[in-house]
């Protein structure tokens, strides 16, 4: 019953919000904030249970049924998780805002469409589910309003569509073939499927999953849509919303198709997998490039979330067990890491009132310590630094790229991590380091309720970065449940010969290594403590007015590469949208209003009619 | 066991007896169309039971079929009778208070004689008849089209009397050539004799007919009087025009075809001519910025899907067309009836003026968003288990063609979801340019009866198996013609 | 062109039309059901008309249909043109003659039972309803030409109308009630073929239409004629 329970509590919860919202703010918050804990409680029982149960009722004929499992128990934690952290912290975000019933109920109802998507047993109530959870992040994504957000909104939910309706067709077909969508039953089903069958539900399955990923060609929708939500919804979206592609891709790859089907379906040396893996490096390096051209901190956070899906991706693709569990792992980390910066840009915008834009942040690393922390910390994991989690991770990734002698796609992956290094330090400098603009004087502190959930996560880098052993246990168990060989681990990480990884090591490399830097500063170097800004100019004069230090950042670079990484993808969709539209206006001249027209718009119809009839008589 | 024959006497008399009302109490007669819907909902509920087991035969006057004319009280024709009484009952709640002005007795009397021309089409089983009662339907929308007495509405009529009529004389001829080949009208008959002649014969026929019913269906290239006059007619008659006189049209189409012709070999055409209705509508009403245009062309891209729902002929697809059907009765009723608070608060039909209605109308918003959803098939609305009907039955039938016409059919909804969502958007996101957010909601009347639509739509797309079940049986009874030849003919 | 094009699409259709007709044997009675009417109708209905025994007998049904068209379509000129403008009646014109006002009033209460007589003898004489109505219409029409300035009493005209509607739904619905339940069953006794009264319900109803149709009519004109002003 805890899966039923824990669905109820989570779609009841939304809405109970929405309803104590009009009585009292304060209930409404303690509410959420409540409800969430349950939710989160209740995930941490299920843990590793493992059943899979119809429910009571179905849907025109189609029984449907809920299953648990590792591999949904650990996108079901991340998702409770992320949701009771950005619920915590959108109390202080979102004060004073409008509609904060609307939000609160929203931002609840997508976490249980979410939830939905991961426990459903059946294709069809995974399929509604997520088609739930669309609709009502399109709802969120524009809550700001303004042209900019209605546009990321409407972007979303064309996208999206076009994901589910491919989803809705290959869910179909999958019934019409076996009369059944029940994901265990498909599972036997599929390895009798005629090759044209699996071809068409896989390619339709994957589009929906690509673009909900966010994978190059179809990221297009995510920079805007991350960009202009509100940033605990921003933080939502990156961490969890968008790994649902992820889900559906180990759903289909590993729990439906399986192996030995995988295959089968390869042409030579295109196979499903390799187009995929093809498609993340593309991602990875292309976003990375796209990331650093970007002046507004969301929107970096947002283009570094399309390119950590590209690892993802990589490292699923390469279908052994360390790449599996790197991928895997990735998703956990990521989701921490970017939860964290999209946070703290969150606590910048909020307490600069609203600035994103790089250019006009700068210095404020003494007024908010606390996001200085926790953005340095979430730029490390970003990067991949060893200690914070990305590293452990990403490790992993290269690791078995090499060792599957993927050279190409290690490189990408390397480039990509390059890119990182650059837009990372970008972010950092820019809002933290170098002078602080006069405006921004009296900024102040992080809230406490903003900064709790931004510390917890900062811990939770370094936790699994220094114990990979306790996430990687997990991650272990999601891979075995998908059939995969468990890795062997230990607390400090993986001692066994092939992929060798002891954070004791490299721990003690680290302290040995910083031992030695601080004995050369202390024996070579000579220090004065001046002022910041004194700091920043070398101890030249300041000018009085901006020193425009962080403006047009990497601008050599931006002069480089900026002819060549267009968002075509983007470019080709907009164009399709503006010649539709021109086209429906090209249509509507038929209904000319003039009525003689139409009349012999019926004559004609009539006459063609008959013409047929009478010359070919095919009817 | 109730008669089905007071599904149309019934509101028919009390349309006669509106005038001496009328005469007792002005306040009087806008009531009567409440009265005379929920009776006949009450009716046809009562009668599904029976029909869904054995269609009804009622003889009028009490001679055999082919020699009088019967009313043929099938799943398909009550059901449809209840749907017709039901959006007739809300839409009635809704013009409680909606309409004010003009002649507002006579306005009550045509859109019951509206009602009573719809109930009598899907009723009845005489060619004759069914022109009767389609003519009844058609005079009295050309009349409510131009109710508000502007330039826009009595141009938009003159336009819808033309085709309207010109559609009506095809109708005729279609059906003075039938008689004149068998001698009956009785559509049973007509059914069991329609091998007897040759085929080009019986085509002409069968061509004026789907050309003059298909006017009043809005079939492509046909429809060229809806986008003026769905959107220049007040909001309720918008609504029962897209909810219940087009679909009324369709089922004309489809009874001819699939029964009295058993018209098999078109099957094909109306297939592609269903797509192309699809593509057609949702391009046209992609491009538009007046929101009751869009919705009317929105309604023609719903009837290209459901004839292309149709057109495929299993029962499965029938079940998924009367569904989709159903679908846009209730959804795209619900739309006009937001849309009309909405453009009467705000004076303007442009989308841009919507802007920002969710503060100033938040219910009237929310069921509009509901209408909308539900439309573009989003679960948990009505619109999901329609279109998981249809794009199943298109893809069990595991041929290329029908698989890449249910991709035309999904483009077009693709499209229909772009532009239902900017609205959605604009309603809710943008800020509108006058006027501080102050609330205000519609009158409780017409709040009462989208509710009613709301309600209806969250809970049938929760828990379609009842209504699905009965469609079936439903579709069964269009496609089964000999079990139809044989309980009339008996 | 555009001429070209509308002429090419119509003879077309009319080729199509004409193949059609090859089939249809001219002259004579395809089916069985033309003959079953002449043959049976006066025994089945009590009409000796025959055309009445069909329009109100076989298919009564389509004529209740057909008085509700006209009746919508009175209602719907009503509903347009009273929205219209409406210019306050400025009788602007000249009265007629002397001599053409008496005769008008002297013709109209003839022309009245001339229509009357015609749709009371329904359903022995040629005409019925519909005729009979149209002909207490040109009565009224005639006063409108003749003796300006008189005009229907709106409210009884509509109540007329409306009696009639509601008598021959009434008439049905007793039908459906009285003998072997069936909508406009004859339940009155048929009375001996040729009477006055005979014909069941026939008569009944046909008094009912003729009384609609002609106040609906007169109710028309009345409307147009305002509109004219």
């Amino acid at each position: 019953m805890m899966v039923e329970l824990l669905l109820i509590v989570a779609f009841g919860g939304s809405l109970l919000t929405y309803v104590l919202g009009k009585l009292s703010s304060r209930l409404r918050n303690g509410f959420a904030l409540l409800n969430a804990l349950a939710l989160v409680i209740m995930i941490g029982m299920l843990y590793g249970q493992e059943f899979e149960r119809s429910l009571p009722f179905g849907f025109l004929g189609i029984q449907f049924s809920i299953r648990m499992n590792m591999l949904s128990w650990f996108f079901a934690a991340t998702i409770l998780g992320i949701g009771l952290l950005a619920v915590l912290y959108s109390f202080r975000y979102m004060k004073g805002k409008e509609r904060l019933d609307y939000y609160y109920f929203t931002l609840l109802f997508i976490n249980a469409s979410m939830l939905g998507t991961v426990v459903a047993g059946d294709l069809l109530s995974f399929f509604i589910f997520w088609e739930m959870m669309s609709w009502s992040t399109y709802l969120l994504i524009s809550l700001r309003g303004g042209g900019k957000a209605i546009f990321a909104g409407i972007k979303y939910i064309i996208m999206s569509l076009v994901g589910s309706l491919a989803m809705l067709v290959a869910i179909v077909s999958l019934y019409t073939a076996f009369g059944t969508v029940d994901i265990g039953e498909l599972a036997v089903h599929m390895q009798s499927a005629s090759l044209g069958l699996a071809l068409l539900v896989v390619i339709l399955f994957s589009i929906t999953f690509v673009i909900i990923n966010a994978l190059w060609p179809f990221h297009t929708w995510l920079p805007d849509a991350h960009a202009e939500a509100v940033s605990p919804f921003s933080a939502i979206l990156s961490a969890v919303l968008v790994r649902k592609g992820l889900y559906g891709l180990f759903l289909l790859m590993y729990v439906i198709l399986g192996f030995s089907f995988l295959d089968r379906l390869a042409v030579g040396a295109i196979s499903f997998s390799n187009v995929l893996a093809w498609i993340g490096a593309i991602t990875i390096v292309f976003a990375a490039f796209r990331a650093l051209l970007q002046n507004d901190s969301k929107r970096i956070l947002a283009w570094s979330t399309v390119g950590q899906g590209g690892y993802m991706v990589l490292g699923v693709s390469v279908a052994t067990s360390m790449g599996m569990a790197g991928g895997t792992f990735h998703i956990l980390n990521h989701c921490i890491y970017i939860a964290l910066l999209f946070f703290v840009a969150g606590a910048i915008e909020h307490r600069t009132g609203g600035i994103r834009d790089l250019d006009s942040l700068g210095g404020l690393i003494k007024k908010m310590p606390v996001a200085f922390v926790g953005g340095l910390v979430g730029i490390f994991g970003l990067i991949g630094l060893p200690l914070t989690n990305g590293f452990v991770s990403k490790w992993l990734i290269y690791k078995s790229l090499i060792l599957e002698g993927r050279p190409f796609l290690a490189f990408a992956a390397f480039l990509g991590t390059w890119g990182t290094i650059l837009y990372g330090y970008k972010f950092i400098h820019n809002i933290f380091l170098g002078q602080l603009p006069d405006e921004l004087r009296d900024v102040k502190r992080v809230p406490f309720t903003m900064a709790v959930p931004i510390m917890v996560l900062v811990v939770l880098v370094f936790l699994f970065g220094v114990l990979p052993g306790i996430p990687l246990s997990v991650v272990n168990q999601v891979g075995t449940y998908m059939g995969f060989e468990p890795l062997d681990l230990n607390v400090w990480g993986i001692p066994s010969e092939s992929g060798t990884l002891n954070v004791v090591n490299l721990l003690a490399a680290i302290a040995v290594a910083g031992f030695l830097v601080w004995l050369l500063f202390k024996t070579l170097g000579r220090s004065t403590r001046v002022d910041q800004s004194d700091n920043y100019a070398a101890g030249a004069a300041i000018p009085r007015g901006r020193y425009g230090f962080t403006r047009e950042f990497y601008a050599p670079l931006y002069r480089i590469v900026s002819p060549y990484v267009k968002d075509f993808p983007d470019a080709l969709f907009l164009w399709i949208a503006d010649r539709t539209k021109a086209l429906g206006g090209m249509t509507r001249k038929i209904y000319s209003g003039y009525v003689g027209s139409y009349v012999m718009y019926i004559v004609l119809f009539l006459a063609a009619l008959v013409f047929v009839q009478l010359t070919w008589s095919p009817w | 066991m109730v008669s089905p024959v007071l599904l149309i006497a019934v509101p028919l008399g009390l349309a006669f007896a509106m005038p001496l009302i009328a005469l007792i109490s002005r306040r009087l007669p806008r009531f009567v169309p409440l009265v005379a819907c929920a009776f006949n909902l009450i009716v046809a509920i009562r009668l599904i039971p029976t029909v869904l087991s054995a269609p009804v035969i009622q003889r009028i006057g009490g001679f055999s079929p082919p020699f009088c004319i019967n009313l043929f009280a099938g799943p398909v024709g009550v059901m449809f009778a209840g749907l017709i009484a039901l959006a007739g009952l809300v839409i009635a709640i809704y013009a409680l208070s909606y309409i004010r002005t003009g002649p507002t007795v006579r306005y009550h009397m045509l859109y019951m004689l509206l009602l009573v021309g719809a109930t009598g089409v899907v009723l009845t089983g005489d060619v004759f008849n069914l022109f009767v009662f389609f003519e009844v339907l058609c005079i009295s929308s050309y009349a409510l089209v131009a109710y508000f007495g502007d330039r826009n509405g009595l141009e938009a009529a003159a336009k819808y009397l033309i085709q309207g009529a010109v559609g009506s004389a095809l109708l005729l001829m279609g059906i003075g050539l039938l008689y004149g080949l068998f001698g009956t009208l009785n559509m049973a008959d007509i059914a069991s004799r329609i091998g007897s002649v040759s085929d080009i014969s019986v085509f002409v026929p069968l061509a004026l007919i789907v050309s003059g019913l298909g006017v009043e269906a809005a079939i492509f290239p046909l429809n060229a009087w809806l986008p003026d006059a769905h959107s220049s007619a007040p909001s309720s008659i918008s609504a029962i025009l897209s909810g219940i006189a087009i679909e009324v049209g369709l089922y004309a189409v489809v009874r001819m075809i699939f029964t009295v012709f058993g018209a098999t070999s078109i099957f094909m055409f109306l297939l592609f001519l269903g797509v192309l209705t699809v593509l057609m509508g949702e391009l046209c009403a992609f491009a538009q910025t007046n929101i009751k245009r869009m919705l009317a062309y929105s309604s023609i891209g719903q009837i290209g899907l459901i004839v292309f729902a149709f057109a495929m002929a299993s029962t499965i697809s029938l079940a998924g067309g009367l569904f989709q059907l159903l679908t846009h009765t209730l959804s795209k009723a619900l739309l006009f009836l937001a849309a009309g608070y909405m453009i009467h608060r705000s004076g303007s039909m442009e989308i841009s003026s919507l802007n920002g209605m969710g503060r100033r109308m938040p219910l009237t918003s929310l069921a509009f968003s509901f209408g909308a959803f539900s439309i573009v098939g989003l679960p948990p609305f009505i619109g999901f288990p329609s279109k998981f009907l249809i794009v199943r039955s298109a893809l069990e039938k595991q041929q290329t063609l029908f698989t890449l016409l249910l991709g035309f059919v999904l483009l077009g909804t693709l499209v229909e979801g772009a532009y239902f969502f900017r609205v959605v958007q604009a309603i809710y996101f943008k800020k509108s340019g006058d006027e501080p957010a102050s609330r205000s909601l519609a009158p409780a009347l017409p709040l009462i009866s989208m509710l009613i639509l709301a309600v209806l739509i969250i809970f049938v797309g929760i828990y379609p198996q009842p209504v699905a079940d009965a469609l079936s049986t439903a579709a069964s009874d269009l496609l089964d013609r000999a079990a139809y030849i044989g309980s009339v003919l008996r | 062109m555009r001429v070209f094009l509308s002429l090419l699409a119509l003879a077309v259709i009319a080729l199509g039309i004409a193949m059609t007709l090859t089939d249809i044997p001219f002259g004579k009675p395809k089916a069985d059901i033309a003959t079953h009417y002449v043959e049976n109708g006066r025994e089945d209905t009590g009409a000796v008309n025959i055309i009445t025994s069909v329009v109100l007998g076989y298919r009564g049904f389509d004529t209740l249909g057909e008085v509700a068209v006209l009746f919508v379509a009175a209602m719907g000129l009503g509903a347009v043109l009273a929205t219209g403008t409406r210019t306050p009646k400025a009788n602007g014109w000249e009265p007629a003659s002397l001599v053409l006002y008496t005769g008008c009033r002297f013709l109209f209460p003839l022309i009245v039972l001339f229509g009357a007589y015609i749709f009371i003898h329904g359903h022995l004489t040629p005409g019925g309803g519909f005729q009979g109505g149209a002909i207490i219409a040109s009565a009224f029409l005639l006063t409108y030409l003749g003796c300006r300035g008189r005009r229907v009493h709106e409210a009884w005209s509509s109540a007329v109308e409306s009696l009639g509607g509601l008598t021959f739904v009434v008439l049905g619905l007793a039908g459906l009630t009285a003998a072997g339940h069936y909508f406009l069953s004859a339940f009155l006794p048929a009375g001996t073929l040729g009477q006055l009264f005979s014909g069941g319900i026939i008569p009944l109803i046909y008094i009912a239409i003729g009384l609609k149709v002609g106040s609906e009519l007169a109710g028309v004109i009345d409307r147009l004629v305002e509109e004219s002003q």
